[in-house]
């Protein structure tokens, strides 16, 4: 990555200019007094700016944990919304601290583009919409239906694999855009709409009789999505990745924006640890306080907290946990201990 | 757009029951006034206020066939009885439905030859009980409304030792 | 003296629009509480089923009432289990109840569960199960809405709902309501409620002697 040219980017790092190695996001946020977060640019129930200008959402909320965990104050965060095309250059760019728009974990992104994705807190993919009336309760009884899919996507590709695979007859139309496929799939055009599971969800939002739809719970391809930050600073990767970690740990360890407070007193091990009254020296090894994880789930609750409220069970889109359930209940999410 | 509350539910309720519901005490609906299906008149009562005071294990039943085992059911509900006693004018002290405060009822006749125990009001009034049967040891009554009726079934009432 | 008639009908029609002064008190009166009582807890038979829902007892709902829409709609989903198909997995903090199908996916249903935690958790089994169960209010109720009979047969109206899956040896049961409104919500304490029509669909799935887990999220 061209030092000089982030540092001419952000006049704020000119100093780190002249260092060998660039290892100061962490002390640059710090200094400047807030997050820089890159967000998408509007995303029901991802991100979304509100008319008075506040933003909310699942990506989002990874932000203001993570300015709670440096601040103490989910406040302390500037939203900067970015188009698909422009999200990695405005990272690489030093335009923005983190990257927390659902972008897909590839090996061509890390490799090819010095970016690090710093885990994963959601595992979409492609997922199928049928009707009520259609009875098939996995994509495996998907033969001899129309399937709706946009042109252009990887998940018409990811269709036709998976149907091959499946030696499963479907006829696939594709649309040009996003409305003309839904249209095909209302009007009766196809039996069948597939997109990644989460735009499936919200897509559904828009039908005349959201009821009548059906998102089947198979997932069929991996798109495994992510905060992302630069890979010249290994500090604040590790911060971003344990963040993300801590939130998952604190719903698998019972710690609540309601308890955390009472989670202080908790004679459990672990829970002493998360909180930070044992082991007060992990925090500092991030280079935040004690009470670091703590304080992202006072700001914005555990990770199911973040979920049902923006995602889940709590809020419009209702998209199961599914693979985002915790390891121990039916999901994949299993974060590595803190300790 | 998101919202912090839980999200509406939506129910489906079969065509029937939308038909119930309709067809419920709603459909009769007068402000604040009394209902009276037939307007009867009043006529001597047959029943005795004395044939209802006293402490009554009380059960309730919908369905004809579950009415033995619910007369059972009736009896062994004497731990914890319903007392009705003497009014201070001519009824007796019960509850209306749906309403945990005692009100003084009075056994009217009615003009179609059935016996009511209800407020100050024509017989067949809509907070009204029908009396269906009384004997010395067990009494039956329903609600007039039929939407109370339909919630409440029908009441049987065994008479507790001692 | 008498009860308004009109706020009468507005509280029974709370029961489909749910935005009624009177319709609201009932969901959050909705207490279920299950109870031996007393002279009637020496067999498992014999225990009479007691439950408190609040001001309305008797408020008539079909069996064909279901959770048409939404997270707490009934739907196949992705649930990595080892247990075998057909074992129910309750989750209390999450209001909802799995059926496990095999092959990385569970039918799921919104539930109402204890307003005050259902503190028991672990494995049981269903050990009976009864259509248009029964109802014993508690004493504590009867106490508090002396006007309700001291038991009540099943059928609609019965505000245990349609059907009744009795959890082992407890007095515990996964039933019916007539509020399927409060599924999602915890307002009862200790049942675990689901909306007529589910609870019909799950009576059909679930067979005598299959297992029951009941977790919780964990606790500090």
């Amino acid at each position: 990555m061209p030092i000089g040219f982030r540092a001419f980017a952000l006049a704020g790092t000119l100093f780190a200019a002249t260092l060998p190695a660039f290892s100061g996001t962490l002390d640059e946020v710090r200094k400047r007094g807030n997050l820089v977060c890159g967000v998408s640019m509007g995303l029901l129930g991802f991100s979304e700016q509100k008319p008075d200008g506040s933003w909310t959402g699942f990506d989002v909320d990874f932000c203001r944990a993570l300015a709670a965990v440096i601040f103490d104050d989910p406040k302390k965060v500037t939203f900067q919304p970015l188009s698909a095309l422009d999200r990695f250059d405005a990272l690489k760019a030093g335009k923005i601290d983190i990257l927390s728009r659902n972008s897909t974990w590839t090996l061509e992104r890390e490799a090819g583009l010095g970016l690090l994705f710093a885990g994963v807190n959601f595992y979409d993919g492609q997922g199928f919409m049928i009707r009520r009336d259609n009875k098939a309760v996995s994509a495996l009884e998907l033969n001899r239906t129309r399937v709706c899919v946009q042109a252009g996507t990887t998940n018409a590709q990811g269709a036709s694999e998976f149907f091959s695979t499946n030696s499963i007859t479907a006829e696939l139309k594709t649309f040009p855009d996003g409305p003309s496929t839904l249209r095909g799939f209302e009007t009766g055009e196809c039996d069948v709409m597939t997109a990644d599971n989460s735009g499936l969800f919200a897509e559904r939002l828009r039908l005349a009789r959201a009821s009548e739809a059906v998102i089947l719970p198979d997932i069929v391809s991996k798109e495994p999505l992510g905060p992302v930050v630069r890979n010249d600073d290994v500090r604040w990767y590790t911060l971003v990745r344990w963040v993300n970690f801590a939130l998952i740990n604190a719903e698998e360890l019972g710690v609540t924006s309601s308890n955390v407070t009472e989670a202080k007193r908790s004679t459990k091990p672990d829970v002493r640890r998360f909180v930070g009254v044992d082991g007060a020296d992990l925090g500092p090894k991030l280079g935040v306080t004690a009470d670091w994880a703590a304080r992202a789930v006072a700001a914005v609750g555990n990770y199911g907290e973040i979920y049902d409220r923006n995602v889940g069970s709590k809020s419009r889109l209702g998209i199961p946990r599914g693979l985002n359930q915790l390891w121990t209940e039916g999901g994949i999410l299993y974060a590595p201990p803190i300790r | 757009m998101m919202v912090s509350a839980y999200p509406a539910l939506l129910i489906r309720v079969g065509i029937p029951a939308i038909l119930v519901l309709l067809l419920g005490g709603c459909g009769t609906t007068i402000d604040e006034g009394v209902v009276t299906p037939g307007a009867l008149t009043e006529r001597p009562a047959t029943i005795r206020n004395e044939q209802l005071i006293g402490k009554w294990g009380v059960a309730s039943y919908r369905d004809e066939k579950d009415r033995k085992r619910v007369e059972a059911q009736a009896r062994a509900q004497c731990r914890l009885p319903y007392i009705i006693a003497k009014g201070p004018s001519d009824g007796v002290m019960m509850h209306l439905a749906d309403d945990a405060k005692l009100y003084e009822l009075r056994i009217k006749g009615g003009s179609d030859g059935k016996t009511y125990l209800g407020p100050e009001a024509p017989p067949g009034e809509w907070q009204d009980r029908e009396i269906l049967s009384v004997t010395d040891r067990e009494m039956i009554m329903r609600f007039v409304d039929p939407e109370v009726h339909g919630r409440y079934g029908t009441f049987i009432y065994v008479r507790c030792p001692g | 003296m008498t009860p308004r008639r009109a706020l009468f009908c507005r509280s029974r029609l709370g029961g489909l629009a749910v935005t009624t002064r009177r319709g609201t008190g009932v969901v959050l009166a909705g207490l279920v509480v299950l109870a031996f009582s007393g002279a009637a807890n020496s067999r498992q038979q014999a225990i009479p089923i007691s439950m408190e829902i609040g001001d309305e007892p008797g408020r008539v709902a079909t069996a064909e009432q279901i959770v048409e829409d939404g997270p707490f709609a009934r739907q196949f989903v992705f649930f990595r289990s080892s247990e075998p198909p057909g074992t129910i997995v309750i989750h209390t903090s999450e209001r909802f109840l799995y059926v496990v199908q095999g092959n990385n996916r569970a039918l799921r249903y919104g539930i109402g569960v204890g307003r005050e935690g259902f503190q028991w958790s672990g494995l049981v089994r269903v050990s009976r199960k009864a259509e248009w169960p029964d109802w014993t209010p508690p004493p504590e109720m009867i106490a508090r809405q002396p006007y309700l009979p001291r038991f009540m047969a099943g059928g609609p109206g019965n505000p245990m709902g349609a059907r009744a899956l009795y959890l082992g040896s407890t007095v515990y049961r996964i039933h019916g309501t007539n509020q399927p409104e409060t599924i999602g919500h915890a307002v009862s304490s200790g049942c675990f409620r689901l909306a007529n029509g589910d609870v019909i669909d799950l009576f059909e799935r679930i067979a005598v002697g299959a297992k029951v887990i009941i977790r919780h999220g964990a606790s500090i």
